[in-house]
């Protein structure tokens, strides 16, 4: 008798569904490549996704900017 | 006969290009201001910035020694850089610049060029000049940067050339 798997099911982040763009790869770790390089008091982050379409922030925080990129990329149709 | 030593070039131009001119722009989002940065697909095509200047003069007085002065200025008129793009419309970037060029929608650029070790940023909007190439070319679609504001910047430094 085989012992059933408690582990959770493998779910696409809420972020993956919402973006419903055919340069998201959500399968694949966090959208594509992302960069960050300080910049002064502020950071400049970077997203390069597997379409190849590039999206750059600047803000005072990593998160934030990183949030600012994903609703771009979402904008994006 | 021993060979003459040649001597290095001393200005920092001549080396392999590692990197190559790119444009970024920013399309204004409905109803907000945040400052999104996308890469521009670009093809062969990214022109230099060409400044819209108009020069006015004045003629003064004639003096009584038979002399006179004009005065000049020279009035800023914006400026335009002209690009092309991959035409695939399938590309998200794209699109959105023939959606913000159809719209007139407010635009930041921001163009390195790598070749100058400057960064020319400002304001503009985005004219389409259409699809271009026949059934035998890579296709493209140009637009111009129709520019309303802008400075340079020494890129190395980010400081303001003015």
């Amino acid at each position: 008798m085989t012992k059933k798997s408690t582990a959770p099911a493998p779910a696409l982040s809420d972020m993956d569904a919402d973006a419903g763009v055919d340069i998201v790869t959500p399968h694949k770790d966090r959208y594509g490549s992302w960069a960050v390089i300080p910049s002064g008091k502020r950071v400049e982050v970077t997203l390069t996704t597997q379409g190849n379409t590039q999206i750059m922030v600047t803000h005072d925080s990593e998160e934030e900017a990183r949030a600012q990129i994903l609703d771009t990329l979402k904008a994006l149709k | 006969m021993p060979l003459p030593e040649p001597t290095y070039p001393s200005v920092n131009l001549v080396g392999v290009r590692k990197e190559f001119d790119y444009l970024m722009i920013a399309i204004k989002p409905d109803g907000a201001s945040t400052v999104s940065w996308l890469r521009v697909p670009l093809l062969s095509q990214f022109d230099a910035l060409t400044e819209n200047n108009q020069d006015v003069e004045l003629s003064t007085f004639v003096g009584a020694d038979n002399t006179s002065t004009t005065l000049r200025a020279r009035l800023k008129r914006g400026a335009n850089i002209p690009i092309a793009t991959a035409a695939h419309v399938s590309d998200p970037v794209v699109k959105a610049m023939l959606a913000a060029a159809t719209k007139g929608t407010p635009v930041l650029f921001r163009g390195y060029y790598k070749s100058m070790e400057l960064v020319a940023q400002g304001q503009a909007t985005l004219g389409s000049r259409g699809m271009q190439g026949g059934t035998e070319d890579i296709p493209q679609w140009g637009f111009d940067l129709l520019i309303m504001s802008y400075n340079y910047y020494e890129e190395a430094t980010g400081n303001l050339i003015a």
